[in-house]
């Protein structure tokens, strides 16, 4: 459905995005996962055709975004991050503009503008400048804009930032359910948020693509390296040699609070090397612990290890 | 292309909720109407001069005497009215991003930019027009000559429309309306003068200046020489000033 191919673009001397390539299916939620100024924001917008791209592609249902920019438009729905919103003109009046420029007429913009109303739940505020809004309502309307022509792909720049706890379950919510009839990329820094709305994600870091998979296969690939956390009462008397020859142990470091913390690849017969080494050198082991890699351990490894996938 | 409707009526109910149309058409028709009433005033009293002395001076009617001075005016005083209808257009559409909303529907640069530029010059066009009170109050005490009031109002509309589309080009060049405004009335005011007030060293020199000056285009229009020549060069000159407003958003999304 969309597929990006090799996309690179540099403003000036800075490298935004560096060839990077994904594709998303039909009826698919991507989520877009990075830290500030990771290159997400120039990523969506490449792939809405708002910046051409330096080098690279995009197409959405084989149509090529700049050869067919008309075609492409109608099926995206594009929230940016700060709503793009007429501050003088009402939310009825904004969601009747945003529908007449998508081609909508008639009995059809009252319906779209009902209908999306209902959805992002700002049928009360139909009547208010958008301008009075608070950061939340704002959101919702940037929403309703986005979602006014029914398109097939709808791309969602950091729905959720500057929102209350309410408001982002609120909107985590509507966008689960968008996500059943529609293809939906949203971008995001924060992690729970991406877990939760997302089958795949896609995590990006100064502009380099990272890994793209579903969470479940990102989370097998990292965690053949789990971790083993020993507490021991008497640390000067572990034979780190001995341990540290052990097949399987990759990397031994020490922690305050006598704690060690081993880095081991395989199963549990290295465990119980492990075990035995440590008794038997007497250093007293009072706990031994097996930590598996959470999803938040696995984001900050990619892009603070820059570890590749 | 059949999205420019809806486009021309958002802008239009731009300029009526932020009260700019309002603030620039009091401000021109208050003006204009304290030159129409001391003109007027003006030619009374050389009525009167001419009346005692008894010689008969050709040219000496109203239009020539009122209405003249009055169109060189209006043109003049649109040079600094024009960016205030036109500075908000562009900029402010970057300024507050909804720039992306545009351009991420299927609406073309070229739809965008006929757009703003037609709603400004409806609301040009209606300023303009709401001075015709002055010809029908001098026909109900005098006499007009109807065609020489065509081609002012002709030469208005033509000015007009070369002087938006400098501020539609100004506008699109940046985010921000000071500059946009600042710059129109830069551009504006050297046409305006190119040739009268500045001048060449030389005559050949001042001739091709006179040439390219706004105001020597519009001056044949409203002492009533309907001049076709006149007329194509405001048109180019529009279709040049919106041609490069289209280059200006087109190559700002490639920097």
């Amino acid at each position: 459905m969309i597929s990006v191919q090799n996309l690179t673009k540099t403003f000036g001397d800075r490298v935004a995005v560096n060839d990077i390539s994904f594709t998303v299916r039909k009826g698919e939620v991507l989520g877009f996962l990075g830290p500030n100024g990771a290159g997400k924001t120039t990523t969506m917008r490449i792939v809405t055709g708002f910046l051409p791209p330096t080098h690279g592609r995009v197409t959405i249902d084989n149509m090529d975004i700049l050869e067919h920019p008309f075609e492409v438009k109608k099926k995206i729905g594009y929230m940016p991050e700060q709503p793009p919103l007429y501050y003088d003109m009402t939310v009825q009046e904004c969601l009747g503009f945003v529908a007449e420029i998508h081609g909508l007429r008639g009995n059809r913009i009252q319906h779209a503008i009902e209908s999306v109303s209902e959805q992002c739940g700002i049928v009360d505020i139909l009547q208010r400048l958008t301008g009075n809004l608070s950061k939340g309502y704002r959101q919702r309307v940037g929403l309703a804009q986005a979602l006014i022509h029914d398109p097939e792909i709808l791309i969602l720049d950091e729905p959720t930032a500057g929102l209350d706890p309410r408001q982002i379950i609120d909107i985590r919510n509507l966008i689960k359910d968008l996500g059943n009839q529609r293809t939906v990329i949203l971008s995001s820094h924060i992690l729970p948020e991406v877990t939760n709305t997302c089958k795949r994600i896609a995590v990006i870091n100064n502009g380099n693509l990272m890994a793209v998979d579903t969470i479940e296969l990102l989370s097998d690939k990292l965690s053949t390296g789990k971790k083993i956390v020993l507490n021991l009462k008497r640390p000067e008397k572990l034979d780190m040699a001995h341990l540290s020859s052990i097949t399987g142990v990759d990397d031994i470091t020490k922690h305050p609070d006598n704690e060690f913390v081993l880095t081991v690849s395989g199963g549990d017969d290295v465990l119980e090397k492990i075990s035995s080494s440590v008794v038997e050198s007497g250093a007293g082991l009072t706990g031994i612990r097996v930590k598996r890699m959470t999803l938040e351990d696995i984001f900050m490894e990619i892009v603070t290890g820059e570890k590749m996938l | 292309m059949r999205h420019l409707i809806p486009f021309i009526k958002k802008e239009l109910k731009a300029y009526f909720y932020s009260p700019i149309a309002y603030i620039v058409a009091g401000v021109f028709l208050g003006l204009i109407g304290y030159f129409f009433y001391s003109s007027v005033q003006g030619f009374s009293m050389q009525a009167i001069q001419l009346a005692g002395s008894g010689e008969e001076i050709s040219g000496f009617n109203p239009t020539n005497i009122i209405m003249k001075g009055l169109f060189r005016s209006m043109g003049t005083v649109f040079i600094l009215l024009t960016p205030l209808i036109t500075m908000r257009l562009i900029a402010e559409e970057k300024r507050s991003r909804t720039m992306e909303l545009l351009m991420t529907s299927p609406l073309s640069i070229t739809t965008i930019i006929a757009g703003k530029y037609i709603a400004a010059l409806i609301i040009y066009v209606i300023i303009i027009l709401s001075t015709l009170y002055i010809p029908l109050v001098i026909e109900f005490y005098s006499t007009v000559s109807w065609p020489h009031v065509f081609s002012a109002y002709s030469g208005l509309i033509l000015v007009g429309m070369a002087m938006i589309s400098i501020g539609v080009f100004c506008s699109s060049v940046t985010d921000k309306q000071v500059i946009a405004s600042v710059l129109t009335i830069g551009i504006l005011v050297l046409f305006w003068f190119v040739g009268g007030v500045i001048g060449g060293h030389t005559e050949n020199i001042s001739k091709i200046m006179r040439d390219l000056s706004l105001f020597s285009h519009f001056e044949n229009l409203y002492s009533g020489l309907f001049d076709t020549r006149d007329i194509v060069y405001l048109i180019s000159f529009t279709a040049v000033a919106l041609f490069l407003a289209h280059r200006s958003l087109e190559s700002g999304r490639w920097k």
